[in-house]
């Protein structure tokens, strides 16, 4: 059967000849590849594939230096070409709106698929950068809920001894700095580095060189070492960048080296801009600086390099041997936390994470290549629509003497100019993608730059499959004219342009495909646009709309602790006297951005961990953050005005956390300390209604409120209590302007107050915005894509029905003449569309519940097998399929009886 | 078509060259030719379908192979024999000639490796 068809691929002459023998030989090597594995199979059918076009290539030259023989001929054959190439353009030009729509279904295939993968592969696939892969580990200590997470810097020290399974091991912390330069301040991305990483990852700097064992103690020198992205991106590859000295965090850093290219730090695809030695970790804070010694603060991920004889199993049983030694010596930290070993090869991002990107990928990678599916039937339906209609062409072309090579080469030189512009769209295309996304800031975790290259693999792969269809599709119809001899193509061509009954069994096969597939895309669409809706619903849990935001930095202008506090009541007192402005407040968070989070003990509560101690978010506010942000109270009293710089010890809690720890209405005066500090209670005095806390999408979760001035002064950087004045406070206002207009005088307001104070405003519903991009994101791709396949589909069957209803036109013509009235031709025609659909839906049907399991959970919830979605998207394709061959169907019965029978 | 001098038609083509070279001891079928120039080129050279039979019918045309009666319990009838033709052995040691005075002005030069 196969070595049949492969056959079918050379030219005739030679078939005719060693058909049979060329068969047997294909089937030998067919099974001899199939013997060596699947893969070794395929690189044979590709192989006799390219032969074949090689041959038939050559057979046209043969037949064309054939015919034109004698002097003059080489010219006469480029003259040749470049007038068929003119024809061609002048051809394509004549149909603007066949030529512009064809080059957009290239375009948008190609450059969709072309964007998707580069980021997939960018995300999950790339081969490892680093020296012997396969000896590279990662090591995880356990989180709380006991998946592998981050390691205690303490920990990773412990780690190092185990010389006799790791080579070497490296730790490294990721965080944000500020960098100083030309005036401007910017936000960079580092990792506080131990000076074993590139020994570990096998790599080595291209410049200057990489940190030594002196620096992995703090106070040892601020060091840094530029990623090569950012050396190239933000230094212009600044040849003198060797021994500059930078201003991070207001203080000077020197730069001793450029990273290695192809490895820009631990998160993968998200750019590091510098390695901080740890010796440089003060500029961050002392907080940074103690959590080097602290075994409960987890922030280090940690790769090792197994020594010759290591295996990840025995490096796992010494980690094990760890893990038991910290759980005997810290009970209270490390009892029952364990420590995992996995293979890097077999970690793309992060154990958690990675499964989540996996799904979304390959669904992503699912639509595209549906896309892709769809624009290749859907250009092969107006190459042969168009090819057929020009039937009545080629057989005059033949009648006057042009062999099939001539025909052919006016075909193949239409369909290439076609596709190179196809594909010139689709390169421009991805370039746009790619920028957009590598200017998209992700949101959470994982915000960063990504470092995004176009995939040349998969741009000349959407346009292998571009360039087949066209061919195949392009060909089919003139190959079909040519067969049927001179006179009968003529004949035929006088009679009909419908194309026979291949011809209209090809079209009918590729409308039910299209169909199918865009079925399957409109349905996602549907429930991405129904869970985009469902997340505007989300009650943000305050009012939103009358709030305005604006966050500085006092660590940045480096002002003190009483500086802090006397610039704050300023600044404060200065907004209330907006116009409009009803409240004011500051924050150390923003409400919804989740972040702080405290490892604490609650009077009265013992969790099911049975470690005594909880998580807990934190927010430190002024006295009057409820009010200004509509957070009512429910229990008890909020906080006053005096509580602020009192020695109260006093929180307020949310609802959640009163309900979960101590049952309705028990919360005022219960006690919650931090784990640290055994002394240290702090007495509910209120209890505020539920918020989300961290995300929109999220059921509200426990969190506890301190006022300024009455943290913890017994925690010096500890639990994260501080007593410190925040360094970067936000101040909220509500308003009854636009909080639009407060942005001007806010800004003004803040010079004045000191000259060196960063700013940066937002209203609240802008930062809401913020936390629901990614969910928006990907439901907009989802429509975006969908959209697509709707537009697509709808231009594939018009195109198919009108060609249809022409080449029809003389038969409705009797039909009419004899008396049908207007209304029963358009019936007819519609109906008989009508069925090919159905099949289509038949098909699309049964993809989507074989697939919708799968594809349901990655959009939010939404179910694909949601039958409101699935009867919407129906009625949705069907209206447009309705109306795409309503159209030429009324037009064909409007048509003048005798000039259509004329026709 | 059959020429006077052999050399007005070197240097032969590669694909015309190894299948020349492949029938010179013995007649084969297409595969056996395919495998032959294979080995004999340690893998670098594979004859598509396509390239085989094209090149064996132009050869066939210049009068350098022809088909022959396949050899006794040959299974498949489908297979078709070659044998090179007196023509075609000239024109192969012709060929084999040109090279050794190539390999000679090479070796000359000293850049040709010893014979492992």
């Amino acid at each position: 059967m196969i070595p049949r068809l492969l056959l079918r691929l050379y030219p005739r002459g030679l078939r005719d000849e060693y058909g049979g023998e060329m068969e047997a030989l294909i089937e030998a090597r067919l099974a001899r590849a199939r013997a060596r594995g699947v893969a070794r199979l395929g690189v044979e059918l590709a192989r006799i594939a390219a032969d074949a076009t090689g041959t038939r290539m050559n057979s046209w030259r043969l037949a064309m230096r054939g015919r034109r023989t004698g002097r003059g001929g080489e010219r006469m054959r480029m003259g040749t070409m470049l007038q068929d190439l003119r024809y061609a353009i002048r051809r394509l030009a004549k149909t603007p709106v066949f030529t512009g729509g064809a080059i957009a279904i290239m375009a948008i295939a190609i450059g969709a698929n072309a964007t998707v993968f580069t980021v997939v592969n960018e995300l999950l696939l790339k081969p490892s950068p680093f020296g012997e892969p396969d000896r590279l580990v990662n090591v995880y200590q356990d989180s709380d809920d006991g998946e592998p997470n981050t390691t205690s810097f303490p920990a990773y020290r412990d780690m190092t001894a185990y010389d006799e399974v790791f080579a070497s091991v490296a730790a490294t912390s990721p965080d944000n700095v500020t960098l100083e330069m030309d005036g401007a301040t910017e936000s960079l991305a580092v990792e506080f580095t131990t000076a074993s990483m590139m020994e570990t990852l096998g790599m080595s700097v291209t410049r200057g060189r990489w940190f030594d064992p002196s620096m992995d103690v703090p106070g040892a020198g601020s060091y840094a070492v530029l990623s090569h992205h950012a050396w190239v991106n933000r230094f212009g590859r600044d040849p003198a960048i060797v021994g500059r000295t930078l201003r991070m965090n207001r203080e000077p850093v020197t730069v001793i080296g450029v990273g290695p290219e192809g490895y820009n730090g631990i998160a993968g695809f998200l750019v590091t801009d510098a390695w901080l030695s740890i010796s440089t970790t003060a500029i961050a804070g002392d907080f940074r600086v103690s959590n080097l010694e602290r075994r409960e603060d987890h922030w280090y991920d940690v790769k090792a390099r197994l020594t010759e004889g290591a295996s990840v199993e025995s490096a796992q049983a010494a980690m094990n041997l760890l893990a038991g030694d910290l759980a005997r010596d810290f009970p209270e930290l490390n009892e029952g936390r364990r420590i995992t070993v996995l293979s890097s090869n077999d970690v793309r991002v992060h154990p958690e994470l990675d499964g989540v990107l996996m799904g979304a990928s390959s669904a992503l990678m699912g639509i595209v290549l549906l896309v892709l599916v769809l624009a290749a039937t859907n250009l092969g339906s107006l190459l042969l629509v168009r090819g057929l209609a020009r039937s009545s062409e080629v057989a005059v072309r033949r009648a006057l003497g042009a062999g099939s090579g001539r025909v052919f080469g006016l075909f193949l030189s239409e369909t290439l100019l076609l596709t190179s512009l196809g594909g010139a769209g689709g390169l421009l295309l991805t370039r746009w993608g790619l920028a957009v996304l590598e200017r998209t800031r992700l949101p959470g975790p994982l915000s960063g730059q990504l470092d995004l290259n176009i995939d040349g693999r998969v741009l000349l792969f959407g346009l292998g499959i571009i360039l087949i269809t066209g061919i195949t599709f392009g060909w089919a119809p003139a190959a079909n004219s040519l067969r049927s001899g001179v006179a009968g193509a003529l004949r035929e061509a006088g009679r009909t342009a419908s194309g026979g009954r291949w011809g209209s069994r090809l079209r009918n096969l590729l409308v039910s495909v299209q169909f199918a597939v865009s079925l399957v895309l409109v349905l996602g669409a549907g429930v991405a646009v129904q869970s985009l809706i469902s997340f505007g619903r989300v009650d943000p849990g305050f009012e939103v709309e009358r709030l305005a935001a604006a966050r500085t930095s006092f660590f940045d202008a480096g002002m003190g602790d009483d500086e802090r506090r006397i610039a704050a009541a300023q600044i404060i007192e200065r907004m209330g006297a907006f116009p409009g402005v009803t409240d004011v407040a500051y924050a150390m968070r923003m409400p919804i951005s989740g972040g702080g989070s405290t490892t604490s003990v609650v009077e009265g509560y013992d969790p099911q961990a049975g470690t005594g101690s909880v998580e807990l978010d934190y927010n430190a506010v002024s006295w009057n953050f409820f009010r200004t942000v509509g957070l009512s109270v429910v229990d008890g009293r909020g906080f006053q005005e005096d509580d602020m710089y009192g020695d109260g010890d006093i929180i307020v809690v949310n609802e959640t956390a009163a309900r979960r720890f101590w049952g309705e209405g028990n919360a005022v005066g219960k006690r919650i300390r931090p784990q640290s500090a055994p002394d240290s209670w702090r007495t509910v005095i209120g209890v505020v209604e539920d918020h989300p806390v961290s995300s929109l999408s999220e059921a509200p979760t426990p969190i506890i409120y301190f006022v300024f001035g009455n943290t913890l002064a017994a925690d010096p950087g500890g639990s994260g209590w501080r007593s410190a004045f925040p360094p970067n406070p936000i101040f909220l206002m509500r308003t009854e302007a636009a909080p639009e207009s407060l942005i001007a005088p806010v800004r003004a307001l803040f010079g004045e107050v000191n000259a060196s104070l960063p700013i940066e405003t937002r209203t609240l519903e802008a930062h809401l915005g913020n936390a629901l991009e990614a969910p928006r994101m990907a439901a907009l791709t989802m429509g975006l894509f969908s959209l697509m396949a709707l537009t697509l589909a709808s231009i594939g069957i018009y195109t198919i029905v009108s060609f249809t209803v022409a080449g029809r036109l003389p038969e409705i013509g009797i039909r009419l003449a004899l008396g049908a009235s207007r209304g029963r031709v358009v019936r007819m025609v519609v109906g008989e569309i009508a069925a090919t659909v159905g099949i289509g839906l038949v098909l699309g049907g049964a993809v989507v519940l074989l697939v919708g399991s799968r594809v349901g959970d990655l959009v939010f919830g939404a179910s694909i097998l949601d039958p409101t979605a699935l009867l919407s998207s129906v009625v949705v394709l069907a209206s447009a399929v309705a109306l795409a061959s309503w159209l030429p169907a009324r037009r064909a019965a409007r048509a003048d009886p005798v000039r259509a029978l004329r026709g | 078509m059959s020429h006077a001098d052999p050399k007005d038609r070197l240097p032969l083509k590669p694909a015309v060259f190894h299948i020349l070279l492949a029938l010179s001891n013995g007649a084969r079928h297409g595969l056996g030719i395919a495998d032959e120039v294979e080995a004999a080129s340690d893998g670098v050279l594979t004859l598509g379908p396509g390239t085989l039979y094209r090149s064996l019918d132009e050869m066939r045309r210049d009068g350098l192979v022809e088909r022959t009666a396949p050899p006794e319990g040959e299974a498949d009838p489908r297979r078709k024999f070659y044998e090179i033709t007196p023509e075609g052995r000239r024109l192969l040691r012709a060929e084999v000639t040109r090279y050794q005075r190539v390999l000679d002005a090479a070796r000359d030069r000293d850049v040709v490796p010893e014979r492992a």
